[in-house]
């Protein structure tokens, strides 16, 4: 039987009765709270008890300290004195519990008790959340601004949705546990006035759904990236998550528990603590960043992906399976074709894109016809529509964002029928009419297809793009 | 402002103020306010910490004597003024209920 219990306690700084109360509980069942983490806090079990708890905050005291001050041991002895016995303190943060029935709580008077929980909650905690507040909103205001820029590109990677949902859902938790705590602060020095402690709150299922929300959309994404088949994305992934994250944590805890232990004073411990945490951190993305580029450069993460020197330089030359090349439309065989393909999917959108052009060093590099197409599977019904203008009008965007007018190009309504397609888009040239690039809509996904300079298009190889591309049973690569 | 802040004391306030006309162990006050009043007024260990602390600030208290952790108090006659207002003040309260009420408040 185990006799140890540690649990993740979510609650919010101020909500002082939601976390005795929850501490009570706990106790009837046998288990004694017996030490506060920054995440998980440690319960031992005892026999069970219908104890007392108290939440109070000693605000002079600092999680860097090496141990309790004087004055904070005078306040202990205070405590004691009436029957408190302390269970576990972190920080400021101090728990107690006592065992008579109804017994004297340690704060009797509500207008200390909510300016001790100001006092110090300005010290640590506010600030904390107040900086993740603006960290969140900034990223989350990055994540809007792309989205309204490139929505496909973004919605289809795991990577962008995964990390964009979790500052939009950072700055919905810590709006509501700074507006709370003001609000509630506003209001409980009001009460105190009148001689009542104000109750906070409980934000708890708030908070849980929040975590919950992360905690899955990281699930998600690390099977996204590890089914991915890209080696790069893998050791990435595996490196922030095995050796960044951890890493920091480990060095910034261990640096302060090891400065507590030799009894370093309190500023000392936090300028090193942080200093090291920064350094860490600094070095650990260097050195991942460094290792991935090295890697990558002496080809570790290229498979058996064939490679060549043209003037000095290397290029990587794959040869991927496509669903649809040059040598399936036209009657040529050429060598030196590269045929590479990218896809990237989340939940909602998934992106397949295909490449085939002529080495740098093709014997018959001029004359050799590319291909090149990609399809957006739409796997949420509703971004339909919002997929399809956006691909209508982004192409054009960015081609004429830099172009006098008279080189203006748009995607204009071409015949769908041949393509088997729902509706088709030629990409025209104002000045010279259109061009062998088409937007193709099918019932749940999008082709983009341009085919190289001088290409006639033929009814034949428009069924086949359809066959290959349009209506595709097992979304062919889309899945992979 | 301390000064501003103890213009009114609380029930509290005045009892452990009430204590220290002679002088006296900080914990002791624990005790002694509630058999003072009958346990009809119990102030909290964190409340007295910071009351004592905050009564030192304002000059209202003044530290006699340390032994280890343990130290003791008495009041000043800043102390004792404060205590002589906020007795004023509940007096003049007083006089008015029984002004208004007379006898049949008895």
């Amino acid at each position: 039987m185990k006799d140890k219990r540690r649990v993740m306690e979510i609650f919010s700084f101020y909500d002082r009765s939601g976390l005795e109360r929850r501490l009570a509980a706990m106790a009837e069942k046998g288990w004694l709270l017996e030490k506060i983490g920054s995440t998980l806090w440690t319960y031992r079990r005892t026999e069970p008890r219908k104890l007392t708890f108290c939440v109070c905050w000693f605000p002079k005291a600092s999680a860097f300290d090496p141990e309790p001050s004087e004055e904070q041991q005078t306040f202990y002895d205070f405590c004691e004195h009436t029957g408190w016995t302390l269970a576990a303190s972190y920080g400021q943060m101090q728990v107690f519990y006592n065992d008579r029935p109804d017994p004297v709580p340690i704060e009797t008077d509500p207008v200390m008790e909510v300016d001790a929980i100001h006092r110090a909650a300005k010290r640590t905690t506010l600030p904390s959340h107040l900086v993740l507040l603006a960290l969140a909103l900034l990223n989350g205001g990055l994540f809007i601004s792309r989205l309204l820029g490139d929505p496909v590109g973004l919605l289809a990677s795991a990577t962008n949705l995964f990390t964009g949902v979790d500052w939009v859902v950072l700055i919905a938790l810590e709006a509501v546990e700074c507006g709370s705590h003001f609000l509630w602060h506003r209001r409980a020095v009001k009460a105190a006035e009148q001689g009542e402690f104000l109750e906070a709150k409980n934000h708890r299922t708030f908070q849980i759904v929040c975590l919950a929300v992360v905690g899955i959309g990281l699930l998600y994404y690390l099977a996204s990236i590890l089914t991915s088949g890209n080696p790069m994305m893998m050791v990435i992934a595996l490196l922030m998550f095995g050796v960044y994250l951890p890493g920091v944590l480990l060095l910034t805890r261990g640096m302060m528990a090891f400065l507590k232990k030799r009894k370093v004073s309190t500023g000392i411990n936090r300028t090193v603590t942080l200093l090291s945490a920064f350094v860490g951190a600094f070095l650990l993305v260097g050195g991942i960043t460094w290792g991935v580029l090295f890697g990558s450069t002496r080809g570790w993460f290229a498979g058996s992906e064939e490679t060549y020197e043209y003037h000095g330089n290397i290029f990587t030359a794959p040869q991927d399976k496509l669903p649809l090349t040059v040598e399936d439309l036209l009657d040529v065989d050429y060598d030196g074709y590269i045929r590479e393909q990218t896809n990237q999917q989340s939940l909602l959108l998934a992106q397949y894109e295909a490449r085939q052009r002529p080495r740098f060093d093709a014997a018959d590099f001029r004359e050799m016809p590319t291909l090149e197409y990609t399809v957006t599977l739409v796997k949420a019904p509703f971004l339909y529509d919002m997929c399809r203008d956006h691909l209508l009008l982004d192409r054009a965007e960015r081609w004429n964002r830099d172009m006098p007018e008279i080189a203006w190009y748009s995607y204009e309504p071409a015949a769908p029928a041949p393509w088997g397609a729902e509706a088709a888009y030629c990409w025209t040239s104002r000045e010279y009419g259109p061009r062998n690039t088409y937007l193709l809509c099918y019932p749940d996904r999008f082709v983009e297809i341009d085919f190289s300079y001088g290409w006639q298009v033929t009814p034949e190889q428009m069924t086949l793009v359809a066959e290959r591309l349009g209506n595709i049973d097992d979304g062919y690569s889309l899945q992979k | 402002m301390p000064r501003a802040k103890f213009q009114t004391l609380t029930e509290q306030m005045f009892y452990i103020l009430l204590c220290l006309k002679d002088e006296c162990y900080g914990m002791d006050i624990l005790d002694r306010v509630p058999a003072m009043t009958q346990r009809r007024v119990n102030v909290g260990s964190g409340t007295l910490y910071n009351l004592l602390e905050q009564f030192v600030t304002a000059g209202m208290i003044r530290e006699t004597k340390v032994e280890g952790r343990r130290r003791s108090y008495i009041l000043t006659d800043y102390g004792r003024e404060t205590l002589e207002r906020e007795y004023r003040r509940i007096s003049a309260q007083a006089e008015d209920f029984r002004r208004i009420f007379g006898e049949e408040s008895k």
